[in-house]
């Protein structure tokens, strides 16, 4: 999981890449003024889903700060539960909406419970544990999880009812994986401040992704000094958490082209992320890439590098207003503590290299 | 009351025996009901006493209604009865013996009843100033602005000087002091060393004297509560603008214009819920003039009540207008002793019921999510401030308003009725919901479609009385869906609130709070 260089040779649509605006550019000199800046904001932008805060997350706890301790999370118990709540809830929904039948009447009972009654507070309760964990192992509702794409679900889903013996009792206190793998739909903006050396600090600013959201990150692009763009490379095959009908492959590729041909970010460094290798490597070996994306040699859909290759083209050509020198892309798995420590480390430096070379 | 405090002399009375039987009976009459009143509300009380607002008021209305109790039957049944029948005899040496029998019964009656009474009104008063000090606790924290130290000292300051033991030390005081007293002046007069009239004048006196004070204490707790609430709805007035587009466009409108009564309804029920200390305050004051009154007028007609047969009618007079004084007295005294905290649990037993039989999915109401903290945060006014700065500073006030405007509807969101409900939906889907609202939200589709299909239906520019067979339970449905999600979104910037100082000096108070009330059995 290492770099993919760009090269221009590789990519279609060169000329759109090649464009320099000038003209255009009201606050084009924020990275040069960033050389001297005590303080360097990089912003984490992407659409929804696409593991903005997780990396965040991963972020503040190889600096020592959040959620690396315990008080931090304990605050996160309640949505550590809401998102146990929220997957089984969609996962029973999803077999009444798929036809798929709940095989055991006991799990068929606390299905009835999970959608009319149950509170993040039950959840206190050990049996709630077993109960759960029944369900989940349902043949139906596994029928249904293998058919996850055709509804809203979290990644996280596995993992948290795996962990429930854990989750279900009172004395509960979520791990850093936990905090990590729990899904938190971020709303509005929030920021965190490290040192990185030669007196400067990094203020790295976590987004909301959700299309409302999206209209709140104008706030910070005057005063940004570098991008750090995520996409997920494992939503190939689903649709937006706010619009049901709308491909959120398509929804990232327009998100992106906004973002990285805006005028404000002209000469700012410029970092793409393509994050969740690791569900996208599993999704591939089950899931047809090809049947997706028309352009793509069928006969290498089951390649990563191929794939990775062909999506990292299709954003790449969606530039057309931004110096390519100074736009990295990389692969990441933020769930993967030591990807994410080591990828954002490059991230970082080249963040820095680009600084001074201005 | 001043009738207890009469030294009866009934040998001037021989001319008005008949007008002074009839007071007597209606004297009796009135003992009846205000005994059998004073007993139900015990035996109320009583059962009703964990419940709110009922415990709050430990045992103040228990000792005012006893008092009350042991009076009416006492004074106004059995000294009346012994008056009444004296005056049907003939013989002048019966006569001094009711006489003596009844005066010792009203001296029995004014040790012990004007004791109860008067460590009742002071266990209120005490009540009332703890209260006091506990509703604007979170506002003194809310002055510390976060800084720890000093909301120690708040708090600290605040533990003892509401602490159980302070309570019980200053109430046993008072009432050891108040059964000294009295029975010393009871003394004095049995043993004829000061005159029937003196005993009167002293005893009616002090004991005017002292509730006096004790009121002077709960006027000034009760106009330092109105300033305060005066001056904060002068800030809220003040602050309201924070984001001026969001907050005047969208909760503004919600409020539907009031008139100018329900404005004073608003005024004195605003930061009184639920206990209604305020409004008794007030009642307490009233009771407190018509007992100023009874005891005045008694006073001016005592020296009559010696002289002779003529003067006693004069007496007579003033004991008739000084009694219905009494009546008044003993109305709103009931009230103030139990009787309102007693109607207002009645007014929310059927506020539940209600609730109850039209609705009975009252689990579902509360949904996924039992983020306790977060409630108490966006319900209580100081938090929500320093919570809504918080939500602006990360830019995600659009949904502490919504929940704001949902929570405001909560009768159309609970699908009690549809009254409003079209403007309800225009309101929430131009302002929150529609892509490229100025405050979209963020929701997923599935809640969004509930919204927007609720909206077709019923939004747009329809009025209530174009609304036919609403299906209150999807409307209930869509929104118990919306105010989830919100809750959610809204759950998400809690986590980062939750770490800053101003949440963590606030948790202190609510644990103190909680403390306290423990104590005090309030809430």
């Amino acid at each position: 999981m290492g770099n993919i260089v760009v090269s221009p040779h590789d990519k279609e649509g060169q000329h759109h890449m090649m464009a320099t605006p000038t003209s255009n550019n009201p606050n084009g000199g924020s990275a040069a003024t960033a050389k001297n800046k005590s303080e360097i904001t990089v912003l984490l932008l992407g659409a929804g889903e696409s593991g903005k805060s997780t990396l965040f997350k991963q972020v503040q706890f190889f600096h020592g700060v959040g959620i690396t301790h315990d008080q931090e999370r304990i605050e996160l118990i309640e949505i550590v539960r809401l998102n146990v709540l929220e997957n089984a809830k969609n996962l029973v929904a999803a077999t009444q909406h798929l036809n798929i039948p709940i095989e055991q009447p006991e799990n068929r009972e606390t299905a009835k419970l999970i959608i009319n009654s149950l509170n993040t507070n039950d959840l206190e309760d050990p049996s709630w544990s077993k109960r759960l964990y029944s369900l989940w192992k349902d043949a139906g509702i596994q029928k249904a999880y293998e058919n996850r794409e055709k509804f809203q679900l979290y990644d996280s889903t596995e993992y948290l009812f795996e962990n429930l013996d854990r989750i279900c009792s009172d004395k509960y206190v979520p791990t850093v994986v936990d905090v990590i793998r729990t899904r938190t739909k971020t709303i509005g903006i929030t920021d965190m401040k490290f040192d990185v050396g030669d007196g400067k600090q990094l203020r790295l600013v976590d987004v909301g992704g959700q299309r409302n959201e999206r209209r709140k990150w104008i706030h910070f692009f005057n005063t940004v000094d570098a991008v750090v763009f995520l996409t997920s490379l494992s939503e190939f095959d689903l649709n937006l958490y706010e619009d049901n009908g709308y491909w959120r492959v398509k929804e990232s590729l327009r998100v992106f082209n906004e973002v990285v041909n805006n005028a404000l970010f002209y000469k700012v460094p410029f970092v793409l992320l393509f994050n969740k290798r690791d569900l996208f490597e599993k999704k591939i070996a089950t899931k047809s890439f090809s049947k997706y994306f028309s352009g793509f040699n069928e006969a290498e859909e089951k390649n990563p590098v191929a794939c990775i290759e062909y999506m990292t083209k299709l954003f790449l050509n969606e530039i057309t207003e931004h110096p390519l020198d100074t736009v990295s892309v990389k692969t990441l798995s933020a769930i993967d503590h030591d990807n994410s420590k080591q990828v954002f480390e490059e991230v970082k430096q080249f963040i820095m290299t680009q600084q001074h070379r201005e | 009351m001043f009738s207890t405090f009469i030294e009866h002399n009934s040998t001037f009375a021989v001319k008005v025996k008949q007008q002074l039987s009839t007071l007597y009976y209606a004297q009796i009459a009135f003992g009846v009901f205000y005994f059998i009143i004073s007993l139900i509300i015990l035996i109320l009380l009583f059962a009703f006493r964990k419940e709110q607002p009922i415990s709050s008021r430990l045992a103040t209305p228990f000792m005012g209604m006893i008092a009350l109790l042991v009076e009416s039957c006492l004074i106004y049944i059995t000294q009346r009865g012994i008056l009444v029948n004296q005056l049907k005899s003939s013989n002048n040496q019966m006569w001094e013996s009711g006489d003596n029998d009844s005066n010792i019964i009203a001296n029995i009656v004014t040790i012990f009843v004007n004791s109860l009474n008067l460590t009742a009104i002071f266990c209120y008063v005490i009540q009332v100033v703890r209260f006091e000090l506990m509703k604007f606790m979170y506002k003194l924290i809310h002055k510390t602005k976060g800084n720890e130290s000093k909301s120690d000292i708040v708090l600290k300051s605040i533990r003892i000087s509401t602490s159980t033991s302070l309570f019980l030390l200053l109430t046993t005081l008072f009432m050891s002091f108040n059964l000294v007293y009295w029975t010393i002046w009871v003394v004095l007069r049995r043993i004829n060393v000061i005159e029937p009239s003196t005993y009167t004048y002293i005893v009616s006196i002090s004991y005017t004297v002292i509730i006096f004070f004790l009121s002077l204490v709960i006027a000034t707790v009760l106009v330092f509560d109105f300033i305060i609430t005066i001056k904060e709805k002068k800030e809220e007035k003040k602050n309201e603008p924070t984001d001026s587009t969001v907050k005047e466009n969208l909760v503004k409108k919600s409020i539907k214009m009031k008139n100018s009564l329900s404005k004073v309804y608003d005024f004195f029920i605003s930061l009184d819920e639920p206990l209604y200390f305020r409004v008794e305050m007030i009642l307490y004051l009233i009771c407190f003039v018509f007992l100023i009154v009874n005891q005045v007028i008694g006073l001016i007609g005592l020296p009559y009540r010696f002289i002779d047969e003529e003067n006693y009618k004069t007496a007579l007079q003033y004991d008739v207008i000084s009694f219905i004084f009494e009546v008044l007295y003993v109305f709103t005294y009931i009230l103030v002793f139990g009787g309102y905290a007693l109607l207002i649990l009645l007014i929310y037993k059927v506020k539940i019921w209600r609730k109850f039989s039209k609705n009975g999915k009252s689990k579902q109401d509360d949904g996924m999510l039992k983020n306790k903290e977060l409630l108490l945060v966006i319900r209580n006014e100081e938090s929500y401030e320093s919570f809504e700065k918080f939500c602006e500073k990360e830019f995600s006030l659009e949904n502490l308003y919504l929940h704001s405007i949902l929570e405001k509807h909560s009768k159309i969101v609970n699908g009690e009725t549809f009254e409003g409900l079209s403007t309800l939906l225009n309101q929430i889907f131009e302002g929150f919901i529609q892509s490229g609202a100025t405050n979209e939200v963020n929701i997923p589709n599935s809640c969004r479609t509930k919204i927007v299909n609720l909206h077709k239906k019923y939004g747009f520019e329809k009025k209530d009385s174009d609304l036919k067979n609403v299906d209150l339970e999807e409307v209930r449905q869509a929104f118990f869906s919306l105010v989830q999600q919100v809750f959610v979104n809204l759950g998400d910037t809690f986590s980062r609130y939750s770490l800053t100082t101003e949440w963590k000096v606030f948790k202190k108070a609510i644990e103190l709070k909680e403390h306290i009330t423990e104590k005090a059995n309030l809430y």
